[in-house]
């Protein structure tokens, strides 16, 4: 087991590996830092530019090769993944919006996963009864709408509520307020943050997550040992809920388990509306700001949790599923 | 013992389906008295199963349910669900037909007993796993303290089946339900289970109904027989009379279509005609009316109903399931006329005829040409450990060393239980893969090692017939492409495609006129017809059978057997026939090679190896067969091997057979050590051609 | 043994129903069953009506895209501006109509493309095995661990804002989780035993691929080509909102998005047309695609009890 999971992580570092640096050269292809200075009046020289980028090791100066050497050796030796066209640290950046993603999107993922497997086993249980189809529906819904419009519309709604109310109960903007002082008056102020930006992702992610427990709990209910358990004098409801369930419980946990890393890397759209300054926004920040090392930054970290969730995905089955477990 | 322990009576129950609804059961009357069995025959669809879920109370809610099921004095049907829980399992057990998904895959199978244990008893959790342990032992899984913390996926088919049935008498019922408890099993862990309902029976003194497709099941277990068609019982005996002197066409039809183990070779079987109809919107009249040989206006204006036969057998007396009681019920309307298979002197079903002929007819074996033979063919498999973790940890060897010649005009079926290699090797003759360790000379030409001409020149020579044929025929083509198919292949012209493809059609038995029908409009035995008939399109002279009829209904096999006996003799046509079934390879064969773990352990003529096996496993093979025919079932003695064919994985010498063999454990210590080291090569008599691979037969 | 078939009676009158009208009577299933699902039909109603929409709804206009109407900014739907006018005076109805179409081109080409990349490569990698498997397979798993949102982002925003760019990176990073599907199902087929069958009796490779794999991967190809115009539909919002997609002077729905929060109070009806628009869009397909799941599944039951 230990040696499997040295393999997988060898092969997942050299994928990453890879991955950064491409990601390297595409950014430097597609990102130009000198154009943040073409516009300053008064103008700026491209010489006098390339000079006050040199040493953020950004400057066309350098060849592009030397620069990635550099880069390289900086994250490999000291950590350092480098400076943004303004000087700023991105391991700063990066360690602080880490924290503000993971306070959005950690209750909104498991709120999102909880409703999506109750409803999942709801609509199972009624199969083709009006409860299952008004479900199906609103899952179709849920998977299909774009959360910029779910987003605009909450906010619509959330302004419309506070105008009626006279005062601000939704706040549309941040992730808190300023000058907010003692553990009561913080929470509830996060609280008056976070609500708008968790429903927007609850609504379009716990679709998924009922779409697969009830087609899975469908196969699972008619399986042979449910008739079984049902034989030996399990009533319906308890054959199902002990042999069933817990069976097609596995790949719903398991599709879980790879989506975790997810809440670290963010919601580019939703932060963005909300003007959260987590990762998702971060990399939209780094595109327009041409920030190089910013936006390979991004990717390392984003590309890195793919590869823990699909680590964990792993674990999940060979601890959920005796069927894989490795003696 | 007078009163039965479960009373059925004019059980109906029906279905809604897209098409209409569905009478699968229609009027199911039985009793069934303690410490008895209750076999219950019929084919799929027959609405034997649907019978015993409805016993139960395991039908879908949207299944109407009408009659009586009184269990133990106690009207049962009606009862919700909660109220069913406390007799299911408790007083009226079952036993399912696959035992692979039958066991919960996430729970251990010590705590699949308990929780049966727990439901209907007020024992601790501790005394409740210690009783489990107990009925583990009992059912015959070794080392049951330790086992009780397995999983069933580590368990093997027949391991499962035993559990399964550990659950099934954890409470002594007083009823326990098998539904085709063995058919998903090996022959030889079929005779395992068998014998082991037999004991709990006898310890738990349950009454038993037993619900098969098997005749020689019934003729072994039963004591009196319920045979099914339609969804109706249409006949009711016990079982010697049954078996003597079926009086219902159809129970004729079924017990004539079985080929028998100990019959003669080659004689036609008798097909009943026709298809099962579906049941919904049945007309008016017998439902077997169209497929009966001796039908009368009435048959098709009335449905008879299950009455005594003669006037000996009257109603009024009947007292069934007290030992040999007189009682014969059957649904025909000429039910009287028919005596000993004979209507007014005449037999029911007239013998087919049966013609031979042909340039090899009489030639003995040696003198016909050899088409295929097969030389040190070895076909090995990475073995990999871990479902997660894949590591290359050895090489399975499903097909270790065989040689083989088959002549023209003959049949060679290579029989074992699954896991012998028997298929392995057939796709391996199949694949002309260069890769192939050994030879593959088909008219004396090595066509693995030939270059790919010679491959591509041979490939019309051998065709292929699948067990599965709804698998094997592609589901978006007409059955005119398909058989069409090789014909493109092989490059023939367009007119003359057309014309072949009608000729093989009729000479299978199908109608040309719906060759622009798709393959799921046929039933199961006509789509087989379709993928013979794509068999011979490229004029073969080898066709590589591969359990051709295991798929299909007892009525429609025999229709499907003759086919492929007519067909050889017409187009001498050498058939390499692959079965785990006995009967059917002592009806098509002229040799046979019995296959254990990769090696052929016995062959010889069909004559020889049935009359005078020597192998220990093929004599245990022979034992394990059920035969139809309770006379001869009940007065014979079976050899009934222990444990489960071992796994391939090594190639290390000595004898794969030695640790189930009976004759081994007659042995010495130093006679066992033979067989533990050294691998028996297969040898015979001078100049016989009957070889064996054991050391001391 | 010349010709062994010559032996057999001769069948007197080949009357054979040759190959005909056999697909009509399939196709008629389809549509038996695809039309007893209300919400697919209901799915199928939208999207004529929105394709028409765009089709027809930019003659009829009454401005263009970029015309300025100054006495009229900021107003409310009615009158010659029947969607009203955003804060700039530009027609509200002009923009959605040219933004559906736009969004629709941009979302057909990008599915169709995508499904011709991920079907050559998944039919591909099932068909050949070994190591032309591995390398396709090693390659899609590579690239799917890449940031492909940025990716898209870095090189949509260097190409300023043209469409068929857009279709262009939205189809290099989008056709990898299709064409593993298709693999995942072609391999299924693959050990089918009329594969088997049509080995054995000499079809060569490229026929079998033709006549048996790709007609019985055709129903998925169908729903995947479905599926894949509402996740074209939701990237190419997502890169448009975010400003990377279409720009000024063009419009597609996403774009139009883009000032929809700021003028959320004083011109909702900016925001609510085009997403109102968008929404029926992806939910029409989708409904349409569940539909055509159940109806060409050759196992459903078409809906189970209907």
């Amino acid at each position: 087991m230990i040696k499997y999971l040295l393999r997988q992580l060898l092969a997942w570092f050299i994928r990453i590996f890879l991955a950064i640096n491409i990601t390297y050269f595409v950014a430097n292809i597609f990102l130009d830092p000198s154009a943040n200075y073409v516009e300053r009046r008064p103008p700026i020289s491209p010489e006098r530019i390339q000079q006050m980028l040199e040493p953020y090791n950004l400057s066309h100066n350098e060849p592009l090769l030397h620069r990635w050497w550099d880069w390289l050796t900086g994250v490999v030796t000291r950590w350092d993944w480098g400076l943004s066209p303004i000087g700023g640290s991105v391991n700063e950046q990066i360690a602080f919006r880490v924290g503000v993603s993971a306070q959005l999107m950690l209750g909104a993922t498991i709120i999102a996963f909880i409703i999506g497997v109750a409803l999942g086993v709801y609509s199972a249980s009624r199969q083709y009864k009006l409860g299952d189809r008004v479900v199906q529906v609103a899952s179709i819904i849920g998977l299909n709408t774009s959360i910029v419009v779910v987003a605009l519309v909450v906010v619509f709604i959330a302004i419309q509520a506070n105008r009626s109310l006279g005062w601000t109960l939704f706040f549309v903007t941040g992730s808190g307020s300023i000058g907010v002082e003692g553990f009561g008056p913080m929470l509830v102020d996060k609280l008056q943050h976070l609500v708008l930006p968790s429903i927007c992702l609850i609504f379009i992610s716990w679709a998924s997550y009922t779409m697969l427990q009830r087609s899975l709990l469908l196969d699972n209910i008619s399986a042979d040992y449910v008739r079984t358990a049902r034989a030996k004098g399990l009533p319906q409801a308890v054959a199902i809920r002990r042999h069933a369930l817990r069976t097609s419980m596995i790949p719903v946990m398991v599709s879980f388990a790879f989506s975790i890393p997810g809440i670290f890397t963010g919601a580019m759209l939703s932060e963005n509306i909300f003007a959260w300054n987590g990762m998702g926004r971060y990399m939209v920040t780094t595109i327009y700001g041409n920030d190089i090392h910013g936006a390979v930054a991004v990717a390392a970290f984003s590309s890195l949790m793919v590869a823990i969730g699909a680590v964990l995905s792993d674990l999940a089955v060979v601890w959920l599923d005796p069927r894989v477990r490795v003696n | 013992m007078s009163q039965p322990i479960l009373a059925v009576r004019d059980l109906n129950v029906t279905f809604p389906s897209e098409a209409g609804r569905v009478d699968a059961v229609r009027g199911v009357t039985f009793d069934l008295y303690p410490g008895s069995t209750l076999g219950i025959v019929g084919e799929s669809g027959s609405g034997k199963s649907v019978t015993s879920l409805a016993i139960m109370g395991l039908l879908a809610q949207s299944a109407k349910i009408s009659g009586s099921v009184s269990f133990d004095g106690k009207e049962i049907l009606g009862l919700t669900d909660k109220e069913m829980s406390s007799i299911r399992g408790s007083g009226i057990s079952m036993i399912f037909q696959d035992p692979l998904s039958s066991l919960t895959p996430v729970y251990t199978v010590g705590d699949q007993i308990v929780e049966a244990l727990r439901l209907h008893t007020n024992l601790s959790k501790a005394q409740c796993w210690e009783r489990a342990v107990d009925l583990l032992d009992k059912v015959g899984i070794p080392n049951p303290k330790v086992r009780a913390k397995s999983f069933p996926h580590e368990f093997s088919g027949g391991m499962r089946q035993r559990v399964v049935i550990a659950i099934a008498i954890a409470n002594n019922p007083k009823v326990i339900i098998a539904d085709e408890p063995t058919t998903a099993l090996d022959v030889t862990i079929q005779a395992q289970v068998m014998e082991l309902l037999a004991v709990a029976r006898q310890e738990t003194g349950a009454a038993t109904i037993l619900i098969t497709h098997d005749m020689g099941l019934i003729a072994g277990m039963a004591d009196d027989v319920l045979v099914m068609y339609a969804g109706k019982p249409i006949e009711h005996a016990p079982v010697m009379e049954l078996f003597a002197n079926p009086r219902m066409p159809y129970t004729i039809g079924l017990l004539g279509a079985m080929p028998k183990i100990t019959g003669g070779d080659k004689a036609p079987l008798i097909p009943i005609k026709g298809n099962p109809p579906m049941l919904i919107d049945l007309p008016p009249g017998c439902p077997f009316a169209v497929r009966c040989p001796v039908p009368i206006d009435l048959c098709s204006q009335r449905e008879p109903s299950l009455t005594p036969v003669d006037s000996e057998f009257d109603a009024e007396q009947v007292v069934p399931g007290e030992g040999v009681v007189d009682y014969h019920f059957a649904a025909c309307h000429r039910s009287v006329e028919i005596d000993h298979g004979l209507i007014n002197g005449a037999p029911v079903y007239p013998v087919p005829e049966h013609e031979y002929h042909g340039q090899f007819a009489d030639m003995a074996r040696n003198d016909r040409p050899v088409t295929l033979s097969v030389e040190h063919l070895t076909k090995t498999f990475p073995l990999i450990k871990g479902a997660v973790l894949k590591r290359r940890v050895g090489s399975v060897y499903a097909v270790n060393d065989i040689s083989f010649d088959l002549h023209a005009a003959e049949t060679l079926a290579i029989v074992g239980e699954s896991g012998s290699g028997k298929t392995t090797s057939l796709l391996e003759v199949m694949s002309f893969d260069p890769k192939t360790e050994g030879a593959i000379k088909l008219g004396g030409v090595d066509v693995i090692h030939g270059g790919p001409a010679a491959r591509r020149a041979h490939r019309r020579d051998i065709q292929m017939v699948f067990q599965d044929p709804a698998g094997a025929l592609d589901p978006r083509l007409t059955v005119f492409d398909i058989i069409a198919e090789p014909l493109r292949a092989f490059g023939h012209d367009k007119s003359d495609i057309a014309n072949r493809v009608a000729q093989l059609m009729e000479v299978t038995g199908l109608d040309p006129a719906q060759a622009d029908r798709f393959p799921t409009a046929f039933s199961g035995g006509q789509r087989q017809r379709i993928c013979i008939a794509r068999a011979l399109a490229p004029t073969p002279k080898i066709v590589a059978l591969d359990e051709p009829v295991s798929a299909l209904d007892v009525s429609i096999r025999a229709g499907v057997l003759n086919l492929l006996l007519d067909l050889q003799i017409k187009l001498e046509l050498s058939y390499l026939f692959v079965s785990h079934d006995l009967s059917v390879v002592r009806h098509i064969s002229d040799r046979v090679a019995v296959m254990y773990v990769g090696r052929f352990v016995e062959i010889g003529s069909t004559q020889e190896i049935f009359a005078n096996p020597r192998h220990p496993y093929t004599e245990a093979l022979l034992s394990a067969i059920p035969v139809p025919d309770p006379v001869i079932e009940r007065s014979r003695s079976r050899i009934v091997l222990d444990g489960d064919l071992p796994s391939p994985t090594d190639d290390k010498p000595g004898c794969r057979f030695a640790n189930r063999c009976p004759l081994f454990k007659t042995l010495s210590a130093d006679q066992r050590s033979v067989c533990q080291q050294q691998t028996p090569p297969l040898t015979g008599t001078e100049g016989s051609d009957h070889l064996a691979a054991c050391h001391y037969r | 043994m010349s010709d062994v078939l010559s032996m057999m009676p001769a069948a007197a009158t080949p009357k054979i129903a040759g190959p005909g009208r056999r697909s009509h009577s399939r196709m008629r299933l389809y549509a038996r069953r695809f039309r007893r699902n209300k919400p697919a039909v209901v799915g199928v109603a939208i999207f004529v009506l929105l394709v028409l929409v765009a089709v027809i709804g930019p003659r009829i206009a009454r401005y263009s895209i970029s015309e300025i109407d100054f006495l009229a900014l900021a107003q409310p739907p009615g009158g010659t501006h029947w969607f009203g006018t955003n804060q700039t005076g530009l027609d509200l109805y002009a923009m959605t109509v040219h933004g559906l179409g736009r969004s629709m081109i941009i979302a057909v080409a990008v599915s169709l493309l995508t499904l011709l990349i991920a079907s050559f490569l998944g039919a591909l990698a099932a068909y050949m095995g070994g190591w032309v498997e591995k390398i396709i397979l090693g390659v899609i798993n590579f690239i799917l661990v890449m940031p492909l949102f940025l990716l898209e982002a870095l090189v949509a925003q260097k190409t300023g804002g043209n469409w068929l760019w857009l279709i262009v990176v939205l189809t290099a990073f989008g056709w990898m989780v299709m064409a593993r599907v298709i693999w995942q199902l072609s391999t299924s087929i693959r050990e089918r035993e009329y594969i088997a069958a049509a080995r054995y009796m000499g079809v060569r490779g490229v026929v079998v691929v033709f006549r048996h794999m790709i007609p019985n991967i055709g129903s998925l190809l169908v729903v995947q080509f479905t599926l894949g115009i509402v996740s074209t539909v939701m990237s190419e919002t997502a890169l448009s909102f975010l400003g990377f997609g279409i720009k000024i002077p063009d419009v597609s729905l996403g774009s139009m998005l883009i000032d929809g929060q700021s003028v959320l109070t004083t011109t909702p009806w900016a925001f609510f047309f085009p997403a109102g628009t968008m929404t029926l869009l992806t939910i029409s397909v989708a409904l349409m695609a569940d539909g055509l799941r159940d109806a060409l599944d050759p196992n459903s039951a078409a809906g189970g009890r209907a």
